[in-house]
């Protein structure tokens, strides 16, 4: 687990702790002969700090985005050059404090523990200071090199706060960087900030945090910290040890035990025995260093009313009511806005949070619908490709290949950059502006039956229109398995492409019947995604992880369109490297089973698959013909109608069909329901209907969902698994419907 | 009292917190400590309960605010 650069790490840090500031820690540093190479660097901050915006800020598209190993966590990775120099960052997942209680925290721990580490970058949110620096206060006593930034400056300084920035660097005993992340062109004092950590390798003085945790516990404090190496353990302090054994932290109680003597450890726990409350306290500790590392340090306009009422307060009360009124003299109820009353306490918040999110979907569209254009041309262009290559003597499968499958994922791609881009932009700005964690809020309680949380409605609402769109929507949640979980469930939503075929047979078989199909499918469409919760959610969301809301609301800011645009270009982009491959495949399969060289359908290798595999599709309710749309469907839902069109009042070949589906080139015959009642039955239409709704929604999806999630294992489950129910409901519907028609 | 039953507009201190440590550790690292001060910013039924603490806004689950106990602060 320790490794040669951790050694490096913690004798850097250890000359940086005794030396408490500056020159030691340096000279550590220096005589560490670190070679000139890449230096490495982490971001660390709570959710909410602006911790993407500053990620995609310094590494613009220079990213990689995957998960950490062996763990369902997003990771990102990304390089930047900055005077002659190269950095490679690590973005550590967004958490609360550094507590290994959720699978986020435990990546940045153990990250953490690897040390070889330049610098940490701690964000902390200026406008809610005091509580976002609780994450550094956490963070502290591990010994790295590290630089405080304090983010969000523009929105403190909106609240009217004024930070003294270098007052707190002087306490700290680091580089402290005010800055406004979602602004590239200010990044100079950071950069600078950066470079000076890396040089100086100062680490955090962490003796006052100590002194506050030594007068909280008491004896005990003592007792703990004299059984720990004095050197602590690798980059992990000896305060910081004691901290995390008075927590309970089980992973750090481990560690120890590995590093200390039988007679330590026995001490250890008799000395731990006696503490009680300790996560509480130490917390209060923490806090409690937070608030005489920031006193006097934040001034607020208009003071005056604050800091009479926390003076009555500090009277009345003892020893944090008295650090309230270092720090927090605007402790006067700053009240709900008059907008955030409505949108989070009336009657009105919910009708108005699922109006945003319908709003922000349509909205989506007006940068989507000319990308989505660019996509339809792409296609457009294959087909006249094919068309003058086969004018030109062309064996004619290199032009059906062309357009059926190289252009056709070109035309597929770019149509879901569209949607990613649009709904990233537009629910970007929601979420910076602070409204999305109002969704979050007000739906909590609704979504939290499901294991998720609020903002899981969004994707939901949005799958209505776009599988894709809800795919990309589910960024917004920050926690893996709830994303994964969101989107799984999300899939049996049935898409506006959904609603283009299922009426049009629903009326043709059933007339009067019609809307009765609808409801049916309302039912499955809910009963799928309670059967999906049961059979997924205590996978992804661990019962343990499901604890119940707590979050804080951001205050509420303009956002900065510039950022969000950078944000959701970054996004397009990876989106439509990763996406391409998984449509190709798609593609190119059902292409390959589809294409025929005669022109008629019986050439295909899926008609020959078709009629040959048929009494068994039939068991599932499906003739060659509908088994064929339904696999055609695969590729993309809108060709549906046109693959039956042409096997059931001929013309255009599956192949065809599929390939001009975008464009409109194959035209659907008028009366294709009634063409189609006469020549197959009512159950197996119904069959087809279920089958076709519930199937795995497209390949876009597909490959929106495994650039979302970045679990290839994943995105193959929840494929395997639609298509699996889907043939199932097939099965099942052709066989109880037989029974009454 | 718990603070599901604070009234809003209502300045509470936090007496103690009860629940798991994952619980505990939430609340904690989000600045909800024993001793705090809170203004009790909404408190609806069926939504979470609002707070301001350490100058931020914070929801927290209904369920989880009968396990907080609060008192009156001045």
């Amino acid at each position: 687990m320790s490794c040669d650069q951790c050694d490096g790490c913690a004798a850097g840090a250890g000359a940086g702790g005794s030396a408490a500031s500056g020159a030691g820690a340096a000279a550590g540093g220096a005589s560490a002969a670190r070679a000139p190479g890449t230096r490495r660097i982490a971001l660390l901050g709570q959710p909410n700090s602006g911790k993407s915006t500053l990620f995609n800020g310094l590494t613009g598209a220079r990213q990689h985005v995957g998960n950490w190993p062996g763990k369902t966590v997003e990771r990102k990775t990304g390089t930047f050059q900055h005077g002659g120099r190269a950095y490679e960052m690590v973005d550590l997942p967004g958490s609360y404090a550094l507590s290994a209680m959720s699978p986020e925290e435990e990546v940045t721990r153990g990250f953490l523990a690897q040390g070889g580490l330049d610098a940490v970058l701690v964000l902390a949110d200026a406008s809610q200071l005091e509580r976002s620096l609780y994450m550094l206060a956490d963070f502290a006593g591990i010994s790295c090199p590290a630089v405080l930034v304090l983010n969000l400056m523009d929105v403190a300084e909106g609240q009217g706060k004024r930070i003294d920035a270098a007052a707190i660097e002087r306490r700290l005993g680091v580089p402290v960087v005010p800055l406004v992340a979602a602004d590239r062109t200010r990044y100079d004092a950071l950069y600078q900030a950066l470079e000076r950590a890396c040089d100086e390798r100062a680490v955090i003085d962490p003796a006052a945090l100590e002194r506050a945790m030594a007068q909280r516990f008491g004896s005990t404090w003592d007792a703990v910290a004299a059984q720990l190496p004095e050197e602590g353990i690798g980059p992990h302090s000896r305060f910081w040890l004691a901290a995390k054994l008075i927590e309970g932290d089980g992973p750090a109680r481990e560690l120890v035990q590995q590093h200390v003597d039988a007679a330590a450890n026995a001490a250890l726990d008799k000395a731990l025995r006696g503490v009680k409350d300790d996560i509480q306290n130490a917390g209060a500790a923490r806090f409690a260093w937070v608030e005489q590392l920031i006193a006097g340090a934040v001034e607020r306009e208009g003071e005056a009313a604050g800091g009479r009422e926390a003076n009555a307060a500090s009277a009345a009360g003892g020893r944090e009511a008295a650090s309230t009124a270092s720090t927090g003299r605007a402790k006067a109820a700053s009240p709900l806005s008059r907008f955030d009353r409505l949108a989070t306490g009336s009657r009105l918040s919910k009708p108005l949070a699922v109006g945003m999110i319908l709003l922000g979907f349509v909205l989506a569209f007006v940068p989507a619908i000319p990308i989505m254009m660019v996509g339809g041309m792409i296609s457009s262009l294959g087909q006249e490709a094919a068309f003058a290559l086969s004018g030109a003597d062309i064996p004619d499968v290199v032009g059906s290949f062309l357009s059926g499958v190289v252009c056709n994922s070109l035309c597929f791609g770019t149509m879901m950059v569209g949607y990613v881009f649009g709904i990233n932009l537009v629910f970007g700005l929601y979420e910076e502006s602070g409204y999305m964690a109002r969704i979050s809020y007000v739906f909590d309680h609704a979504m939290s039956r499901f294991g998720l949380q609020g903002k899981s409605l969004m994707p939901f609402l949005m799958c209505f229109g776009c599988t894709m769109g809800g795919v990309s929507g589910s960024r917004v949640i920050d926690s893996w398995g709830q994303r994964m979980l969101t989107v799984m469930m999300a899939w049996a939503i049935p898409c506006g492409s959904t609603w283009g075929v299922v009426p049009v047979l629903a009326v043709a078989f059933f007339g009067m019947g019609a809307p009765l199909v609808i409801v049916g499918i309302f039912c499955v469409c809910i009963l799928l995604m309670w059967a999906v919760g049961r059979l997924f959610g205590p996978r992804l969301v661990k019962e343990g992880e499901r604890a119940g809301l707590v979050m804080e609301l951001p205050p509420y800011h303009r956002p900065r369109l510039g950022n969000v645009l950078h944000g959701a270009a970054l996004k397009s982009r990876q989106m439509f490297v990763r996406a391409i491959r998984v449509v190709a495949i798609f593609a190119f399969a059902i292409w390959a089973l589809t294409y025929t060289s005669t022109g008629s359908v019986e050439g295909s290798a899926l008609y020959a698959l078709g009629t040959a595999i048929e009494p068994i599709t039939q068991f599932f309710g499906m003739g060659w013909q509908t088994f064929t749309a339904w696999l055609c469907a695969l590729v993309l839902k809108e060709s549906a109608l046109g693959v039956l069109s042409g096997l059931f009042a001929g013309g255009a070949t599956p192949n065809a069909a599929v390939v001009t589906a975008v464009t409109g080139g194959v035209a659907v015959a008028g009366n294709i329901g009634e063409i189609m009642a006469q020549a197959i039955s009512a159950p197996e239409a119904l069959a087809f209907i279920f089958a076709f709704t519930f199937n795995m929604p497209c390949a876009a999806s597909v490959s929106a969902t495994w650039g979302e999630v970045h679990s290839t294992k994943w995105t193959v489950i929840t494929a395997a698994f639609y298509i699996a129910s889907s043939l199932i409901l097939g099965c099942i519907v052709f066989h109880v419907a037989s029974l009454f028609f | 009292m718990k603070l599901s039953d604070a009234p809003e507009g209502a300045r509470v201190r936090i007496a103690a917190t009860a629940g798991t440590a994952r619980f505990l550790g939430r609340v904690t690292a989000i600045g909800l400590t024993p001793g705090c001060v809170l203004d009790v910013l909404q408190n609806k039924r069926k939504r979470p309960v609002l707070v301001r603490c350490r100058d931020s806004a914070i929801a927290i689950d209904r369920g989880d605010c009968e396990s907080i106990r609060v008192e009156e602060a001045l």
